[in-house]
C-alpha cells in the first residue's frame, strides 16, 4: 500500500518557493523594507490558505458510496459519493478513489457538484472490492499546499471481472464433447441418432439449422428449435483447480490472465445452453456450484482473480519522493486565471519599468507583448491544441531578437552593480513576456506568476519613489484573484442552471461566503503587520542604486571649488549682494557656497531635492563652516585632495577615530532635483561610492567634480558614533578638559572652533556664563532652552543694521530668527565658554516613505545646525531648531511598527477624504444593491419574487433530502406545521390557494395577470412570513 | 365480427377527438368539473371497498383516465385482486379475469380460431381480454410467451389473429397483479413487458383500524358485491378525451425529460427510464390534475406521480425483481432535480 502523505504541494510551487528565497536574496542585497514586507505578506497568505484548506478538509465527511456491483476491469463505471455535508464541495477540494491496494488513484473529482460527486471509475485489476478508499484533498484559496484525508469506505462488494479474452479452459471430457456435437452438427454425433422429440425451446446460439422447428418458428415469429432428450451430460463443469497453474515466468501481458479465461469459458458454456457448474475442488457435495448467469460467471471470475497478485516490481525510491504531492491536478486553466496573471505580469513589469524610468513605448511593447501571450496560450492552451509551426517561429524568433537585443546592448558593462541595473531587468522583462507565451497551464501559470513576483521583489529593491505602496497593492490583488482562480476548477454550472428558482440556501451561503473571505483577509493582514511588527528595518545596503551621474551634470573647472546648481563658481569671500529672498534655483540654499550670510536665508519651496534611503534619520550634512566674523561663516580654504570613484575611502578628519563605539550606516542618496556639488552624507562618511571625482576637504566636507544633476545616485557608508544623552554627560566640561589639555598639535588644530568674532558682544559671553552648567551637554540643553523661551522662529527676520554683531542682534534685539541665526547664536555661546564648535549646513532627514523606507528630503529641509567637539566621540550635531535624535538613542524600529504609524498617520491626515471617500463607495454599493435588486426585479416579475418568498418560507419546512418542494408541497407543509392549528381548516385553505395561484402563474394558460388576486396572495404571504418569523 | 379496419378506427378517433374537444374549448369549466366530480366519484367508490388505499385508488382512478394499464404488485393478502376487481366493477361496462398459470397459452387470453359447425371455416373465438376492464391476476405466474401475448394488447388495444387485427373495447384497461416476493415458478416480467405499465403501485399493509373494518366486513370483499357501477364506459371515454387535452407547458415537459435523463445517468441504474415512461408521467400527470379540476399540469403532478410511473422502469444493477429498487433512485433523481417555477 502506498505510503500516506498527509500533505502535499500543486505542481508549479515549488516556483513560489524558489521565488520566495529569491525575494530573501533581494531583501539581504538591498535591505528595502518592501521587499520584506512582500515576503512576510507572501508567507502569511499562503499559511492562512493552508489552514483554511484544513479546515476545509475536516468539514468534508463521505456519507457513504453508491456502486455498481459487477464491473470489467477497465471499463468505466459510475460511482456516486454522498457527502455528508452539501455545501462543502466546492473548489478547490478534490475526491480522489482508489482500491485499498492501488497505488494510483481511480478517479479524480475537483470540487463538483454539491452533496454527491459522481466519478467514472475503471478498476485495474480483477477481484471482490468491498472497501474503497476516498482520499480527501484539500488545498485553501491559493491552491498550493493540498492536505489529505483518507477513508476507507465499505461498500457493496463489486466483483470486479477480467476483460473476457482468451482461450477457454479445458472443461469437463463430456462437455467438450457435447460442444463438438454442437459444433459439428447432428450427424457427425455418435450414439442413439436422435433423441426423442422433447419439446421445443428457443434457438440458442450454435443450435444446427437443421435442428429449426418451422411450424413453431413460423407461429413465434422468432426461430424455435427442437429440444431434444439428451443422453449425453449436459453439465459443463469447469474445475477451479485447473486454475492455480504456475504464472508465466516473464509475465508476457499477452497471457490471458486465468480468470479472464474462466469467465470466457463460463460464458461460453451458457450461450450454448449447458448447465454450467463450477467446482472448487473440495470433495464434498457443497463443491459444486451452479452458474446461472453471466453475472454469477463474473463473480466468479472475479473470486478466482482475487488471489494476491504476484509482487511486482517496486517502484525506485527517488521517484517516490521527487514525485510532487499533486501530479495529478487537471492542468487546464480557465481564461479567466490566465489573464488576471498576465494582469499581475504587466504590473510587475510595471514596477520595473517604472524604477528604470523608462519610456511609455516600453509600457506598450511589454503590454502588447503580454496581451499576445495571453491571448495564443489560451488559444492554444486548451488539451490537444496545437500550435501551428508559424506561430512557433514567430515567438521564438522575437524571443531570439528580443534576448541578442539585450545582448548587444549589454555589451561593455563591467560589474554586477551595472549589471543589475542595466541587462538584468531588461532580461526580466524580456523573460515575463516570453514565458507568458508558454503559460498554458498550471504549472506553467504559477511558474508565471512566481517570475512575476520575483520582477516585483526586484522593482521594489529599486524603487525608491513613494507610489511603491500602491504599486504592491495593485500587484498583490491580481496576484491573489490570479492565484485563486488557478487554483479553482471550472465554476458549477448547476448554479446557473438553477436559475428558474432562486435558491435562498445559495444566497445564505454566498453571505457566509463573503465573510468567511472577509474575515481571513483580515486575519491574514493582521498575521502579516504582527510578524512584520518583530522584523527590524533592515540596515543593509540601502539600495541597488549604482553610482551614477546624471546626464546634464557640469563640470566644474576649477578642482575642489564650490559650484552651485548652474555651475557657477562660489568663490572665498564672495559675500552676494546681501538681498535676501529667492534665490532662482532649488537647491541655491546659501549654506552651500562658501561663504554663508547668516541674515539670508531665502524661500526655498517643496520641492523634492533628495530621496535618501537609509534607515534611520539623520543630517544630511553639505557643509561645515569654521571661521565667523560676526556675520558671515566662512568654510576652511583647504580643499583636500580629490580622489577617483566609484569607490572612495574618505580619510579620517578632525574628531573622528576618537575611539568611540561607531556603527555603520548606509545611505543611498538620489538627486532628484539640480543641486550643487556638495556631496551630502551623514557624519562621518567612511566609504563613498561615487561616479566621478570627489575632493575630500579635512573639513569633513565633500566635494564632487561636477554639480549633482538630477538623476545622480551615490551611495554613503558612514560610520556613526553611538552617542546618547548619558555619554555625553559622561564626558563632562569640554571648556574646563581643554583647559588641562597640553598636546600643542590639537590645539592648534582646534584653534580655529574657538575662536570668536571681535564684534562678540560682552552680553552675549555673559549669557553663556550664566547658563554654563556642570557638564557640556547640560550646558547646550540649557542654551537651546533660553534660546527656545526667549527668542521665535522666524523666517522674516529683519535683517541687522550693517557692522552690528548678528548674534547679538539676535539674542538680545530682534529675538526673532531662523536656523541660521540660531546655530550662529548656539556656536558663539559655546566657544565663549572654551568648547570647540562649528556650524553645519545641509539638509533634514526629511520625510520617511514607510514602506519603501526613503526619506524624501525637500528643497525646504535645508538647514544649519551645529557641532560640538567632544573629547571622547569627536564632532557631534546639536540643533536647536529641529528634533532629530540622537544616534545612540534611535529606537530600533520594525516594519511593522512603521507600517502601523504609517496608516495611522495616512488615516489621520486624511480623515475627511477617508470619510467621503468611504461615504461613496457605501453609497457606491448602495446604488449597486439597488440596481441590482431593481434588475433582478425586473428579470423574475413581481409574481417571480413572491414564489421566491414562498419558496423562502418552504425551506423552513423543507427537508434536506426529501422530495423537491413544489408549491402545493410547501402548503401541505405549512398548513400542518403553522402554529394556527385551531383554525387550521381556514389557514390550510389560504395557503392552498397560494400555491395554485403561484402555479398557475406559469402553468395555466389561462392565466391573466389580476391586482386584486396579486393583492391576496401577497397579503397572505406577508401574514405567512410573519408568523414563521413568531 | 365487430373488428374496425386499423384505419377506419384511427380515423373515427381522430374526429371524436376533434369534435370532443380538450379542456382549452369554450365551457370548460363545466367540463372540468364535470371529469373532477367523475375521479371523486370512482375513487370514493373504490374506497368504499380498500380499506386505507386512498392513495392507491387514486392512482388506480388515474391510470384510467389516462388510458394506461396498472400493475399492481405487493405481498399477498394485501387487497391487490380487490382493487382491480373493484375498478372493474365501479367503471361498469364488461370485465374480464385471466389467471395466471405456468400452462396458460396466449391463445387463452386473446382468443383463438375455432373451426365453425359446418366444419369448413373458421371463426374467431374471442378471448377474455374482450372486455373494458381485464384484471390478470398473478401476473409473473404465466410463461413469458404468454405474457408476451399481451404486448401487442396493452401498447395498441387489439388482438392480431391470423391477420386480422380485432379492435378492444373502449374503454380498455388491464390491472395486472403480481407477487414480486414469491418468485419459485414465476417468470420475471421482461423490460419490455413492465413498460407496457403505465404505474405500479404497491397498496401496501393496512393499519391496525383499516384492518378491523376488512375483518368485521365493514370494508373488504364483502362489500365488492354490493359495490353498483359509479359511471359508464361512455362516459370514461369522454373523460379519457378531455383529459389527453389537458395543457402541459413546455417547462414541465422540459422538467420530465431531465428527470429522465437523470435516470438514466444515476450510477446504480442499469437501464434509464425509456421515453414511453416519459409520455406515460405525462398522461398520469394529466389526469390527476383532470381529476383534480385543473385544466393544467403543474410539477407537482410530476412529482407526485414520478415514482410510480418511473420505479419500475429503471432498470437497478443490483436490484432484485422488485420494483422498490427503482422507485429509490427515482427519488434520488427527484430529489436532485429542482421542478420549474415562476
Amino acid at each position: 500500500m502506498e505510503r500516506r502523505r498527509p500533505i502535499g504541494f500543486s505542481p508549479g510551487s515549488a516556483a513560489f518557493a524558489a521565488a520566495w528565497v529569491v525575494g530573501l536574496g533581494i531583501a539581504r542585497l538591498t535591505g528595502s523594507p518592501a521587499v520584506v514586507l512582500l515576503l512576510v505578506a507572501a508567507a502569511a497568505t499562503f499559511a492562512g490558505s493552508a489552514i483554511g484548506a484544513w479546515f476545509r478538509l475536516r468539514r468534508v465527511v463521505v456519507d457513504r458510496i453508491v456502486a455498481p456491483t459487477v464491473a470489467t476491469v477497465g471499463e468505466d463505471v459510475p460511482v456516486s459519493i454522498i457527502l455528508s455535508d452539501r455545501d462543502v464541495v466546492a473548489a478547490p477540494v478534490a475526491l480522489t478513489i482508489s482500491t485499498p491496494h492501488g497505488a494510483a488513484p481511480l478517479a479524480r473529482v475537483d470540487g463538483a457538484g454539491a452533496g454527491a460527486v459522481t466519478a467514472s471509475i475503471a478498476f485495474p485489476a480483477a477481484g471482490v472490492v468491498d472497501e474503497l478508499v476516498v482520499g480527501v484533498e484539500s488545498a485553501g484559496a491559493a491552491g498550493l499546499l493540498w492536505w489529505r484525508g483518507r477513508a476507507r469506505i465499505a461498500v457493496e462488494p463489486i466483483h470486479v471481472a477480467p476483460v473476457a479474452a482468451g482461450g477457454l479452459l479445458p472443461v469437463e471430457a463430456s462437455a467438450r464433447r457435447d460442444l463438438d456435437r454442437l459444433d459439428r452438427g447432428h450427424a457427425a454425433r455418435r450414439g442413439p441418432t436422435l433423441g426423442d422429440l422433447d419439446g421445443i425451446r428457443q434457438w440458442r446460439d450454435g443450435d444446427p439449422d437443421h435442428a429449426v422447428h418451422w411450424p413453431s418458428t413460423m407461429r413465434a415469429g422468432e426461430l424455435i428449435v427442437r429440444d431434444r432428450s439428451v443422453t449425453t451430460d449436459r453439465r459443463w463443469i469447469v474445475r477451479l483447480d485447473r486454475l492455480r497453474r504456475r504464472p508465466s515466468a516473464d509475465g508476457a501481458p499477452a497471457q490471458p490472465s486465468p480468470a479472464a479465461r474462466l469467465r470466457q469459458t463460463l460464458e461460453e458454456g451458457l450461450r450454448r445452453g449447458h448447465d454450467v457448474i463450477v467446482d472448487d475442488g473440495s470433495s464434498d457435495a457443497g463443491g459444486r456450484h451452479v452458474v446461472r448467469s453471466a453475472d454469477d460467471a463474473a463473480r466468479w471470475s472475479a473470486l478466482c482473480a482475487e488471489a494476491p497478485p504476484p509482487p511486482g516490481p517496486r517502484p525506485a525510491l527517488h521517484r517516490r519522493t521527487l514525485r510532487l504531492g499533486h501530479g495529478d491536478e487537471p492542468q487546464t486553466v480557465s481564461a479567466r486565471a490566465r489573464w488576471l496573471t498576465a494582469g499581475a505580469a504587466f504590473a510587475a513589469i510595471g514596477m520595473l519599468t517604472g524604477a528604470l524610468t523608462a519610456a511609455m513605448t516600453s509600457y506598450a511593447l511589454a503590454a502588447a507583448g503580454i496581451v499576445a501571450g495571453v491571448l495564443v496560450s489560451v488559444r492554444y492552451g486548451a488539451a490537444g491544441r496545437v500550435r501551428p509551426v508559424w506561430l512557433r517561429v514567430v515567438i521564438g524568433g522575437a524571443a531570439l531578437t528580443a534576448l541578442v537585443l539585450i545582448a548587444a546592448d549589454a555589451q561593455g558593462v563591467d560589474g554586477l552593480l551595472r549589471a543589475l541595473r542595466g541587462p538584468l531587468p531588461d532580461l526580466l522583462i524580456a523573460l515575463v513576456v516570453i514565458h507568458g507565451f508558454e503559460a498554458t497551464d498550471r504549472r506553467t501559470v504559477r511558474v508565471h506568476l512566481a517570475i512575476s513576483s520575483v520582477v516585483v521583489a526586484y522593482a521594489t529593491g529599486l524603487r525608491i519613489d513613494d507610489r511603491v505602496a500602491w504599486w504592491l497593492v495593485a500587484w498583490g490583488a491580481l496576484v491573489v484573484a490570479a492565484t485563486r482562480a488557478t487554483a479553482g476548477t471550472a465554476r458549477r454550472s448547476a448554479d446557473r442552471a438553477g436559475g428558474a428558482r432562486t435558491r435562498p440556501s445559495a444566497v445564505a451561503a454566498g453571505r457566509w461566503k463573503a465573510a468567511r473571505l472577509t474575515a481571513s483577509s483580515a486575519a491574514v493582514a493582521a498575521a502579516t503587520v504582527a510578524v512584520l511588527g518583530l522584523v527590524p528595518i533592515p540596515d543593509g545596503p540601502a539600495n541597488l542604486g549604482l553610482p551614477a551621474l546624471a546626464d546634464d551634470a557640469l563640470a566644474v573647472d576649477s578642482p575642489g571649488a564650490l559650484a552651485g546648481p548652474d555651475g557657477s563658481i562660489s568663490r572665498p569671500g564672495d559675500r552676494g549682494d546681501g538681498t535676501r529672498g529667492a534665490l532662482g534655483q532649488v537647491g541655491g540654499y546659501p549654506g552651500f557656497s562658501e561663504t554663508l550670510d547668516t541674515s539670508i536665508r531665502g524661500d526655498l519651496g517643496d520641492e523634492v531635492v533628495l530621496r535618501v534611503k537609509a534607515p534611520e534619520p539623520a543630517f544630511w550634512r553639505g557643509q561645515t563652516f569654521s571661521d565667523f566674523d560676526g556675520r558671515f561663516w566662512t568654510v576652511s580654504p583647504d580643499r583636500g585632495r580629490p580622489q577617483a570613484g566609484p569607490t572612495i575611502e574618505v580619510p579620517p578628519t578632525l574628531g573622528d577615530d576618537m575611539g568611540a563605539p561607531t556603527s555603520r550606516f548606509v545611505q543611498t542618496f538620489h538627486v532628484e532635483a539640480d543641486l550643487p556639488n556638495v556631496v551630502f552624507a551623514a557624519s562621518r562618511p567612511a566609504v563613498l561610492m561615487f561616479e566621478g571625482t570627489v575632493h575630500t576637504r579635512p573639513d569633513g566636507a565633500l566635494r564632487a567634480g561636477s554639480t549633482l544633476g538630477a538623476g545622480s545616485v551615490y551611495t554613503v557608508v558612514s560610520r556613526r558614533v553611538e552617542v546618547t544623552a548619558d555619554s555625553l554627560r559622561a564626558q563632562g566640561d569640554v571648556g574646563e578638559w581643554f583647559a588641562q589639555f597640553d598636546d600643542p598639535q590639537s590645539i592648534a588644530a582646534l584653534a580655529p572652533y574657538l575662536a570668536l568674532p571681535a564684534s562678540t558682544t560682552e552680553r552675549t559671553v555673559a549669557l553663556a556664563g550664566r547658563l554654563r552648567a556642570a557638564t557640556t551637554y547640560d550646558t547646550i540643553l540649557a542654551y537651546e532652552g533660553w534660546l527656545a523661551a526667549n527668542t521665535v522662529y522666524d523666517i522674516d527676520a529683519p535683517v541687522p543694521a550693517d557692522g552690528t554683531d548678528a548674534v547679538d542682534d539676535y539674542l538680545f534685539t530682534a529675538r526673532r530668527g531662523f536656523c541660521e541665526q540660531i546655530a550662529s547664536s548656539l556656536v558663539v555661546m559655546l566657544r565663549s565658554q572654551g568648547v570647540p564648535a562649528r556650524l553645519a549646513s545641509g539638509y533634514l532627514p526629511g520625510e520617511r516613505d514607510r514602506v519603501s523606507g526613503v526619506w524624501q528630503v525637500r528643497a525646504r529641509d535645508a538647514h544649519a545646525w551645529v557641532e560640538v567637539w567632544f573629547p571622547g566621540s569627536g564632532w557631534q550635531p546639536f540643533d536647536p531648531t529641529a528634533e532629530v535624535p540622537l544616534s545612540g538613542d534611535v529606537e530600533q524600529g520594525t516594519i511593522g511598527g512603521d507600517l502601523v504609524a504609517a496608516a495611522i498617520s495616512t488615516i489621520a491626515g486624511r480623515l475627511a477624504e477617508g470619510a467621503v471617500a468611504g461615504a461613496a463607495l457605501l453609497v457606491g454599493y448602495a446604488l449597486l444593491r439597488q440596481a441590482l435588486t431593481i434588475r433582478r426585479r425586473r428579470a423574475r416579475g413581481r409574481w417571480g419574487l413572491l414564489q421566491d418568498r414562498f419558496t423562502t418560507l418552504g425551506s423552513a419546512v423543507g427537508e434536506p433530502a426529501g422530495p423537491p418542494l413544489t408549491n402545493p408541497l410547501i402548503a401541505r407543509r405549512l398548513a400542518l406545521a403553522g402554529p394556527g392549528r385551531d383554525g387550521g381548516g381556514q389557514r390550510g385553505d389560504d395557503v392552498a390557494f397560494v400555491a395554485t395561484a403561484l402555479d398557475r402563474v406559469r402553468f395555466d394558460p389561462a392565466w391573466t395577470d389580476d391586482d386584486a388576486e396579486y393583492g391576496i396572495v401577497r397579503d397572505e404571504i406577508v401574514r405567512l412570513e410573519r408568523s414563521a418569523r413568531a | 365480427m365487430d373488428t374496425l379496419p386499423p384505419p377506419l378506427a384511427a380515423a373515427s378517433l381522430r374526429s371524436a377527438g376533434a369534435s370532443n374537444g380538450g379542456p382549452r374549448t369554450r365551457g370548460a369549466p363545466d367540463k372540468s368539473a364535470e371529469v373532477a366530480a367523475l375521479g371523486a366519484r370512482l375513487v370514493g367508490a373504490l374506497d368504499s371497498v380498500l380499506a386505507g388505499k386512498q392513495a392507491t385508488t387514486e392512482i388506480a382512478v388515474e391510470t384510467l383516465f389516462a388510458g394506461g394499464h396498472l400493475l399492481i404488485e405487493d405481498v399477498p393478502g394485501v387487497g391487490k385482486t380487490l382493487l382491480a376487481q373493484s375498478l372493474a366493477r365501479a367503471v361498469g361496462g364488461t370485465f374480464g379475469r385471466i389467471q395466471g398459470t405456468s400452462d396458460l397459452l396466449p391463445g387463452d387470453i386473446t382468443g383463438s380460431l375455432f373451426p365453425t359447425a359446418d366444419g369448413h371455416a373458421m371463426a374467431f373465438r374471442r378471448g377474455p381480454v374482450f372486455a373494458n376492464v381485464v384484471v390478470f391476476d398473478e401476473l409473473n405466474r404465466a410463461t413469458p410467451r404468454t405474457q408476451s401475448a399481451l404486448l401487442e394488447v396493452a401498447e395498441e388495444s387489439t388482438v392480431t389473429i391470423d391477420g386480422v387485427s380485432h379492435r378492444l373495447p373502449a374503454p380498455f384497461m388491464l390491472v395486472a397483479t403480481q407477487n414480486p416476493i414469491e418468485i419459485a415458478g414465476t417468470y420475471g416480467l421482461g423490460e419490455g413487458a413492465l413498460d407496457r405499465f403505465a404505474a405500479v403501485v404497491a397498496p401496501g399493509r393496512a393499519t391496525a383500524e383499516h384492518e378491523l373494518d376488512v375483518l368485521t366486513g365493514r370494508r373488504g370483499r364483502a362489500m365488492l358485491s354490493a359495490l353498483e357501477p359509479v359511471t359508464s364506459p361512455e362516459e370514461i371515454e369522454r373523460a379519457v378525451r378531455w383529459v389527453a387535452g389537458v395543457h402541459v407547458t413546455d417547462d414541465v415537459a422540459a422538467y420530465v425529460v431531465a428527470l429522465l435523463a437523470a435516470t438514466r445517468d444515476h450510477p446504480r441504474v442499469r437501464l434509464g427510464a425509456s421515453t414511453r415512461g416519459g409520455v406515460a408521467l405525462i398522461g398520469l400527470a394529466r389526469a390527476r390534475a383532470a381529476r383534480r379540476g385543473r385544466t393544467y399540469v403543474v410539477p407537482d403532478d410530476v412529482v407526485a406521480l414520478a415514482g410510480p410511473v418511473l420505479g419500475h422502469r429503471v432498470l437497478v444493477r443490483d436490484g432484485t425483481g422488485a420494483t422498490t429498487a427503482g422507485r429509490e433512485v427515482v427519488a434520488e433523481c427527484l430529489a436532485a432535480s429542482p421542478p420549474p417555477a415562476v
